[in-house]
């Protein structure tokens, strides 16, 4: 599930903006990070996970007013060496910030005992990292379907000429999503950080991931992010238990079989 | 999408500055080998095979107009089926590389085939995708060494004409013959009516099929040259180092070599040259000076890609301008 947190925020930037943002594991970290700080000072974990994304959606914002504005219209190879650089910048600061070492968080009393579903004990906290993911899936569907906002930023997907000649400012959804797209990484950081750490290096091991999810999915589509990260999910961990040897190779081949049969997708439009 | 958006800029078409700036560059690396010392030496054989890797980059990123993010993988192919050849079965060092050419190019071709339809940030993706793919299996294969790599691999041995290639000294200059060596090829190949096909297939693909060009073959020619070029450059790197790992096949080495181009100037090919010796001896001295250099390096990589458009290459060529301008006032 919290490969489709941060598989959403990856395809919504790229549905707007085309431009693939390799930075996004990075911001994913310091998510991490961020609610790391902020569970050592308060000991919530509660004021954590709503702190965390909206700093992660500040930096956001703050990264496009100062970088991703200007290259929107530079080719793609510039666009992607750009947000490379940042990986670099992300990674080194949270190691200025924060050491080498690895931190953990652990979750909140409530969520960390056994619940018993089906017969089989389930640790409940992993249930509540699943509940995130299908609440956050849900509001993102209102949020995108059912409002004005969400039919503008549609709009604005679709044909961005067009939206702009209907009045819709599409500079500052552009803003706003893209804030909200690195949001959904912190997020993603956040909730995920009891179950495996933080540490320096864990953007890198999901950013592939991240970005085979949105290829499979169709860039741009949320369905697909569904869709593709419970697919790329699935086939990632069944894979770990029953043939561990080939397990990384496999979902590399359900993405070259997805692309070959449907190049743009498994929603692309 | 519309054609316009994904056209790559490369540095204009200037063979007289390309072919100084490659003088001045090996004249420089020369001396650097003659009056340096142990440390120096190798350290300018890697330049020499890092730059072999940029040139490569370089060559399908400008004359293919494709950015691949995926291309550690034939630096890998190279590296490890030198490694194959010399190890398992015992075929000499330089006979090694040459056959790990023909496979970068094979695999090239194979892989090309499938992927050159794609365009853009679909093509970065997908190769990133099976590079990343590549660098899995090398890294939990055990034929292969799995995540610690294989050591003890030897160097060609032309001690028969009384030289040893042991020493640093000669080993950087072999890089560097080979360096020059396909720094000349890929200019003739620029240079020839493939080559200029293939900036006008850079420029306006659309344009070049309307006149009779096939895009699409082109398109496979120049990445299988430049995946050729990829493997030699692996090939010579597991001779130097003498042991391979994984490592040399992360995405990051590709996109490492990507910001060496943009450096040197897309296109300029002794750019590349120049971008990687610059990057390199960047990263290296940072890092002995400071902890978090990789900040620094990020925060120059974002300033390149924001203002350099031409690159050092760009400098240059403005430089060299205002200099021939002075003189003809005189």
């Amino acid at each position: 599930m919290t490969l489709f947190l941060l598989s959403a925020g990856l395809t919504i930037i790229f549905g707007l903006m085309k431009i693939v943002n390799l930075a996004h594991g990075s911001l994913y970290m310091i998510g991490a990070y961020i609610g790391l700080s902020i569970w050592t000072i308060s000991t919530s974990f509660w004021l954590a996970l709503i702190l965390a994304p909206l700093f992660t959606a500040l930096i956001g914002y703050l990264l496009y007013q100062v970088l991703f504005r200007h290259i929107q219209i530079a080719d793609p190879m510039r666009q992607v060496l750009l947000t490379f650089g940042l990986i670099y910048i992300g990674l080194d600061s949270v190691r200025l910030f924060w050491g080498t070492m690895s931190h953990s968080i652990s979750a909140p009393n409530i969520l960390s005992n056994s619940i018993i579903v089906l017969g089989e004990s389930y640790p409940s906290y992993r249930l509540f990292v699943i509940f995130i993911g299908i609440l956050i899936a849900a509001l993102l569907y209102i949020f995108l379907e059912k409002t004005k906002i969400g039919a503008k930023v549609r709009a604005s997907v679709d044909d961005p000429e067009m939206a702009k000649l209907l009045r819709i400012d599409t500079d500052k959804i552009l803003i706003y999503m893209f804030a909200l797209g690195c949001g959904l990484a912190g997020l993603a950081g956040i909730t995920v950080a009891p179950i495996l750490g933080v540490e320096p290096g864990m953007d890198m091991e999901v950013l592939v991931l991240t970005l085979i999810v949105v290829v499979v999915g169709g860039p741009g589509s949320l369905k697909g992010a569904l869709i593709g990260s419970l697919l790329i999910g699935f086939v990632d961990s069944y894979g770990k238990v029953y043939i561990p040897e080939i397990a990384q190779i496999i979902i590399y081949a359900v993405m070259a079989v997805t692309l070959l049969l449907k190049p743009n997708g498994l929603y692309g439009r | 999408m519309d054609y316009m958006e994904d056209k790559m800029k490369a540095v204009n078409y200037n063979p007289r500055l390309r072919l100084h700036l490659f003088i001045v560059l090996v004249v420089s690396a020369l001396i650097s080998i003659f009056f340096g010392g142990y440390f120096t030496r190798f350290f300018i054989a890697e330049i020499a095979i890092l730059s072999i890797f940029a040139m490569s980059l370089d060559f399908l990123a400008a004359r293919g107009g494709l950015v691949s993010l995926g291309h550690a993988m034939f630096l890998g192919i190279g590296a490890y089926s030198t490694t194959i050849f010399i190890l398992n079965l015992g075929i000499s060092p330089f006979i090694a590389t040459i056959l790990s050419l023909l496979i970068g190019c094979f695999i090239g071709l194979l892989i090309s085939y499938f992927i050159v339809v794609l365009n853009g940030i679909f093509f970065i993706m997908v190769t990133l995708a099976l590079g990343e793919m590549f660098h899995a299996w090398v890294f939990t294969s055990e034929l292969l060494g799995g995540s610690d790599g294989i050591s003890g691999i030897i160097r060609p041995d032309i001690s028969f004409m009384g030289i040893d290639m042991n020493d640093p000294f000669i080993f950087a200059i072999y890089s560097l013959l080979w360096m020059s060596l396909i720094y000349f090829i890929l200019s003739r190949i620029t240079d020839s009516p493939l080559g200029r096909n293939l900036d006008a297939l850079r420029q306006n693909h659309m344009r070049l099929s309307a006149i009779g060009g096939y895009a699409k073959v082109y398109k496979i020619i120049a990445f299988t040259i430049s995946s050729g070029v990829a493997s030699i450059a692996g090939s010579l790197y597991v001779q130097l180092n003498g042991f391979i790992s994984p490592e040399l096949t992360h995405w990051t080495v590709s996109g490492e070599g990507l910001i060496m181009i943009i450096v040197g100037g897309i296109g300029s090919i002794s750019g590349a040259i120049l971008g990687a010796s610059v990057v390199y001896i960047l990263q290296h001295e940072l890092s002995n000076f400071i902890s978090w250099w990789m900040l620094i390096v990020g925060l120059l990589f974002i300033l390149v890609v924001l203002f350099m458009q031409d690159g050092l290459w760009g400098l240059i060529e403005k430089l060299r301008l205002r200099l021939l301008k002075g003189k003809n006032k005189i």
